[in-house]
């Protein structure tokens, strides 16, 4: 099967008041389609930067990022921007909502970015916050919120946007035992329902039980795939 | 556009106070802006029309010989126009006087003037002088004086005694000896060290002219030079209006040379209102770089993160000017009717005896004043939007979510 994510040789290094950190050191790495894939590891080991470089947030210092076939990793920032809007969504540990816009708003935000019409935006924003048990809270603002709904909005943001690849940076890791768990099983059920593919990076057990393939990174490397 | 117009609004209203605080610097230098120029320029006006009421009047009629070359021989032909001013709407009184060159002696001295003929019944209208008497009384029949305290103190001659006018007119050298009943005094060197004021009848007597050298008009204070151009096609051919701005033309460029003087501190204003609407709008953004991370990684391109938050710094400066121009016209518009400002002037000691003024200080409302606090607005405006759009037009989004 075609590779949706291709990764080759891929190195990250940041330079910080002079000094060199190494963040990736020659990474490769296949997702196909469909997939439900967990970057797995300690704090350090990669994780985050390896799920930045494959979705366009940052830029490789050395190797080479395929989706869907086409080369990304020397893209501008405006192409990026674009592969991000129509190809990828987003799922963050923090700061996931604008806390201006209310739930349906955010939901419906990258759709109204996309320039989809207004009634179908909100049908979709409405119809994916739904799936996510997420009914009676449209008009609510982030602050309006706990942690977890907080976090379901984020998730039917990225799924209202009906992208191919979903990447999620430790979705779970301020969300009690229970609201932990329902995410999981949301995300696993929408993987199985819709063929979206999950990259979730997570150190949470509860993830990592749940997950069809574990990616296993330390200082950089992957050790175990 | 909409979602990012809706977000700009929304940010705009997140943090109030902020909010608030950044439409009163922009309001605040609208303001300055406004009220500085209505008060240097109606502070000109005020000057330029106390001058005027002072040395002339508001508006002199007069023929353009009589203007070219001072003389009684070039006195206004007839007055039957006169009677068609006094029903003008836009002129509120009209005084003939007669100007002559005169030698004034008293038993001591003797000095050359230009004597005024006035008919008294008329000239306080259209003169500030009558009200500057500070001993004696104003003229009332002919065979009276009145003189500048200077010029009285000169040729030696009080309240009570006689002066003899000599002129030379027409009808050959002509004397007269008048009684001095009044002394003025001004703060005007031209009126306090050489005023003579004469009845109309010993005027035309000495200088055997009927008519008038001049008709002094009385009109609105601000409107002088527009009533005067106004009145010219109306006035009989050889015979025109004047206002001050003509008949005090080094007084102007004085005015007009403070004026220019005074656009590097209305640009300093711009430059400190620039200042603190940009460094206000830089640390909103400096403060929400994570969430412009996160906006940026959810597919919106730097530069239409870059538009949120130029639309933002619009928005704030948009009503900072509009509530800037409204507070600054409205100020000038009292300033503009009551005297605040002169009376405030006056408390000060001394200042009106450096300055010729009437006591009287007006602020000048001018629809200019809009596009000078505009260009200022636009100005801090144009930075406060840039800079820090430029700012997030190099976001990076992985870096921007790291930082705290």
């Amino acid at each position: 099967m075609e590779s949706l994510i291709k990764v080759r040789g891929l190195t990250k290094i940041y330079r910080t008041d002079g000094q060199e950190v190494v963040a990736l050191r020659d990474v490769d790495l296949d997702i196909v389609q469909g997939e439900f894939t967990a970057l797995a590891g300690p704090s350090g080991s990669g994780k985050s930067t390896l799920l930045h470089l494959i979705g366009g947030l940052d830029h490789p210092t050395s190797g080479e990022i395929w989706l869907e076939g086409r080369r990304i990793d020397r893209l501008d920032h405006n192409a990026l921007a674009q592969i991000r809007l129509h190809k990828i969504g987003y799922v963050f540990q923090a700061f996931n909502l604008i806390p201006v816009l209310t739930a349906l708003e955010n939901a419906a935000f990258v759709l109204e970015l996309q320039g989809v019409p207004r009634a179908a935006r909100e049908q979709r924003a409405r119809r994916a916050l739904a799936d996510l048990g997420m009914t009676g809270f449209e008009a609510r603002r982030p602050n309006q919120l706990s942690g977890g709904q907080q976090q379901r909005v984020a998730v039917a943001r990225a799924l209202a946007e009906e992208p191919q690849l979903i990447l999620a940076d430790e979705p779970t890791a301020n969300l009690d035992g229970a609201t932990g768990i329902a995410l999981i099983d949301e995300m696993r059920r929408l993987n199985r329902e819709h063929g979206v593919t999950f990259v979730v990076a997570s150190h949470d057990p509860r993830m990592l039980e749940r997950v069809n393939r574990i990616v296993r990174l330390e200082d950089g490397r992957i050790v175990a795939s | 556009m909409k979602a990012l117009a809706r977000l700009a609004w929304r940010n705009v209203w997140r943090h109030r106070r902020r909010t608030i605080l950044l439409i009163l610097v922009v309001a605040y230098a609208a303001f300055t802006i406004v009220f500085y120029w209505g008060f240097i320029d109606g502070y000109a006006e005020s000057v330029l029309s106390a001058q005027a009421r002072f040395v002339g009047a508001p508006v002199l009629v007069m023929t353009q010989m009589y203007r070219d070359d001072p003389d009684p021989e070039h006195a206004l032909p007839d007055l039957s126009f006169v009677l068609s001013l006094r029903r003008d709407g836009r002129v509120r009184a009209v005084a003939p006087r007669l100007e002559f060159p005169a030698l004034i002696r008293s038993a001591y001295a003797a000095e050359s003037v230009l004597a005024r003929g006035i008919d008294p019944e008329h000239e306080g209208a259209t003169s500030a002088v009558p009200a500057r008497l500070v001993e004696g009384r104003m003229l009332r029949a002919p065979g009276e004086l009145v003189l500048g305290r200077g010029l009285a103190g000169r040729i030696d001659v009080r309240l009570g005694e006689r002066a003899v006018v000599d002129t030379a007119g027409p009808a050959g050298p002509q004397a007269a000896g008048l009684i001095l009943v009044g002394l003025v005094e001004t703060g005007v060197p031209q009126v306090d060290d050489r005023a003579a004021l004469v009845h109309l009848d010993d005027a035309r007597r000495l200088t055997g002219t009927h008519t008038a050298t001049a008709l002094a008009l009385d009109v609105a204070r601000g409107a002088e030079d527009a009533v005067a151009e106004a009145l010219r096609p109306l006035l009989p051919t050889g015979v025109a209006a004047y206002g001050p701005t003509e008949m005090l033309g080094d007084i102007g460029r004085d005015l007009e040379a403070n004026r220019i003087s005074s656009i590097p501190i209305a640009f300093l204003f711009a430059l400190v209102a620039a200042a603190s609407v940009t460094s206000t709008a830089t640390v909103s953004v400096i403060e929400r770089t994570r969430e412009l991370g996160m906006i940026a990684a959810l597919g919106l391109a730097p530069a239409r993160l870059a538009r949120v938050v130029m639309l933002e710094s619009v928005i704030t400066s948009l009503i900072g000017w509009a509530v800037g121009l409204a507070a600054g016209y409205a100020t000038l518009a009292v300033l503009a009717r009551v005297n605040v400002l002169g009376a405030a002037f006056h408390s000060y000691v001394g200042a009106f005896e450096a300055l010729p003024l009437t006591g009287e200080i007006y602020a000048a409302v001018d629809p200019i004043y809009a596009l000078y606090a505009s260009m200022t607005v636009f100005v801090a405006g144009a930075l406060a939007a840039l800079i820090p759009a430029q700012r997030v037009r190099r976001l990076q989004p992985a870096r921007a979510m790291r930082m705290e």
